[in-house]
């Protein structure tokens, strides 16, 4: 089953580690045994506007059953920077399947580009040390930046003003710490506080149990069904079947094999969902609903949450 | 979707019929009649003894259809193929005689045997789908297959297809050698009987129904947008001097579309691509020395560079 780690700038720190890891590996000449079968990078935006976020999926099999893969070196990041990476590593019979999925943001108007990703490998299949390199990924920024009109007295004075906004909410932010700090620091002899309850926040998806993904991702989509919606859904499904983004329907039921005809019903609906006629989309859909309730056996339990 | 219903019978049983008479070699039958269904044209790559000439014959056969056979050699001439006119003496006028090419299948038995003019000749009319002898121009009969094959083995005194050329055909089939208990069962089989063709399962009617019906089969924007990138990512990759053309992008959603009404569904899966798409490209490719020098087959390229394309 595919592994799911979320690690905030984990990818920063993944770049700077292996790319102090280059000249050692270099000088040592000792490469790790790989065979590298596929490994490509693509975004999942042609056109964004500055600031807003894209995803850059990056796609590594190998021909080895690996439990990590620090050998890949992402390539450089010109006009937008990584927010956050997530990795989803599937073990198959002959070899493992690496999935990075980068949050990435752009900046300014104009391109953002992403160089290859690299992996230096000796490689068994051909004796001998190998480079494999993805493709570059070349993403348009076109749009206009929020920005503050840069002309005029009007615009010094408008700067200032934000200036000293800044600096004003700095100020009250490091007071607000400090008065945490001190707060915690100090012995729970103090008075109680009355705090009103709050709703508790959503837990993040990866705290979710796999079925509780399964339920959110059919609710979002019951609620709102759209393409998206219905593609997150089936993504779900994917990874439940233990593949990985990017595979298909016949890889999913080959892993599944004879294990949960439930799934497996349920993943053929999906496939009738996601591309059959429009005109034959919403009848699919809620076959696919259904489908997914019959798996995940919330009939009982949330049949509020189901029924129409 | 009313059009899957207009043929009297269904391809599967085309298919059913051809497996009563070929042992094994499912994945090459399905292949002709996606192609009839598809309304393109084959090359078909196998050893000598491997049923190649069987499939064709029995295809024809269970179509309805009439099937001609030409041997390609280095003396053939294009006339010994589209056809000539010849001079008939009890009326005292010329007379058209129409060659082995108009018919609903034709197997082009080692097509790189002949020089290029006559491979011109007969890609030409795959293409156009008519002839001109003398200053008549006659259409081939419809549906109109060429199925071409090519020996992998002896390569020498032939004539190697350009690419140009290569790229009219809609997909390479390779007819491999049989299992144990296949070749087991063709000894039962034919040791002892002659071959028996179940001829008149469908007709060439239901065959034209069956391309109309596949035409109107869904194509979802993301399944074209993952053909296109499948074609795409060709150009450039690792050994591959020339990509795939547009072409193959064509061929390549007409044939997912003739699966996916093969197998009764109205739309075109990922899965249909990406199980058409080495058929569909590998004789599309020309690829750079460092493949021969490195010991490495198209297939391998072409596994590849498939790999390396998320499915939708």
């Amino acid at each position: 089953m595919a592994e799911i780690r979320i690690r905030p700038f984990g990818s920063i720190a993944v770049v700077v580690a292996l790319l102090a890891l280059v000249p050692f590996r270099s000088a040592a000449q000792g490469y790790p045994h790989l065979h590298v079968i596929a490994l490509s990078q693509r975004a999942d935006r042609a056109v964004v506007e500055p600031g807003a976020a894209f995803h850059l999926t990056i796609h590594v099999r190998i021909a080895q059953r690996r439990d990590r893969l620090d050998e890949l070196i992402l390539g450089s990041f010109d006009n937008c920077e990584i927010i956050s990476n997530e990795t989803v590593r599937t073990t198959l019979l002959d070899g493992t399947d690496f999935v990075e999925r980068l949050t990435l943001q752009a900046l300014a108007p104009g391109e953002a580009t992403i160089s290859p990703a690299y992996i230096d490998a000796d490689d068994p299949a051909q004796g001998k040390p190998m480079r494999f390199s993805s493709n570059a990924v070349r993403v348009e920024v076109r749009g206009e930046v929020a920005a503050v009109p840069a002309f005029g007295v009007h615009v010094s004075i408008a700067r200032l003003g934000l200036a000293v906004a800044i600096v004003a909410g700095l100020f009250a932010a490091a007071f607000v710490g400090c008065t945490l700090f001190v707060r915690r620091r100090r012995p729970a002899n103090r008075m109680p506080v009355v705090i009103t309850p709050a709703p508790a926040p959503a837990p993040p998806a990866a705290a979710l149990s796999p079925n509780e993904r399964l339920i959110r991702a059919a609710e979002a989509y019951r609620s709102a069904r759209s393409m998206p919606m219905l593609m997150a859904a089936r993504a779900v499904l994917f990874e439940r079947a233990g593949v990985a983004p990017g595979a298909t329907l016949v890889d999913a039921l080959r892993r599944l094999g004879d294990r949960d005809a439930r799934l497996r019903a349920a993943l053929l609906a999906a496939e009738d969902a996601a591309f059959g006629p429009a005109a034959e989309r919403a009848a699919a859909g809620d076959a696919l609903l259904a489908a997914i309730q019959a798996y995940t056996g919330t009939a009982a339990a949330n049949q509020d949450a189901w029924t129409r | 979707m009313d059009t899957l219903n207009v043929a009297r019978v269904r391809p599967r049983d085309v298919t059913a019929a051809i497996a009563r008479t070929i042992v094994g070699q499912s994945g090459a039958v399905d292949a002709l009649v996606l192609a009839l269904i598809a309304g393109g044209h084959i090359l078909l790559e196998g050893l000598p003894g491997v049923a190649k000439t069987l499939a064709c014959r029995a295809l024809a056969a269970a179509i309805g259809g009439s099937f001609k056979r030409i041997q390609f050699t280095p003396d053939l001439l294009p006339s010994d193929i589209v056809g000539t006119r010849i001079f008939d003496q009890r009326s005292g006028e010329f007379v058209t005689v129409r060659g082995p090419v108009f018919a609903n299948i034709v197997l082009a038995d080692e097509i790189n045997r002949a020089p290029a003019k006559v491979q011109s000749a007969l890609l030409e009319g795959m293409q156009e789908r008519r002839a001109t002898i003398g200053l008549e121009t006659y259409p081939f009969p419809t549906p109109f297959a060429v199925l071409a094959t090519m020996n992998p083995l002896d390569g020498d005194g032939t004539y190697a297809l350009p690419l140009a050329q290569l790229d009219r055909f809609l997909a390479k089939v390779v007819i491999d050698y049989p299992s144990l208990e296949e070749e087991r069962e063709i000894v039962d089989r034919f040791g002892t009987h002659d071959v028996e063709l179940r001829s008149g399962i469908a007709s060439l009617d239901d065959v034209a129904a069956w391309q109309r019906a596949a035409r109107q089969v869904f194509l979802d924007d993301r399944v074209r947008d993952y053909i296109v990138d499948l074609v795409r990512a060709t150009r450039g990759a690792r050994f591959v001097e020339h990509g795939a053309s547009p072409r193959a992008a064509l061929a390549l959603a007409a044939l997912a579309r003739a699966r996916a009404y093969l197998d009764d569904r109205r739309f075109v899966t990922p899965d249909d691509v990406r199980d058409l798409a080495p058929a569909v490209l590998v004789h599309r490719l020309a690829f750079d020395y460092r493949l021969v020098a490195e010991s490495i087959t198209p297939e391998t390229v072409l596994r590849d560079v498939i790999a390396g394309v998320a499915a939708p």
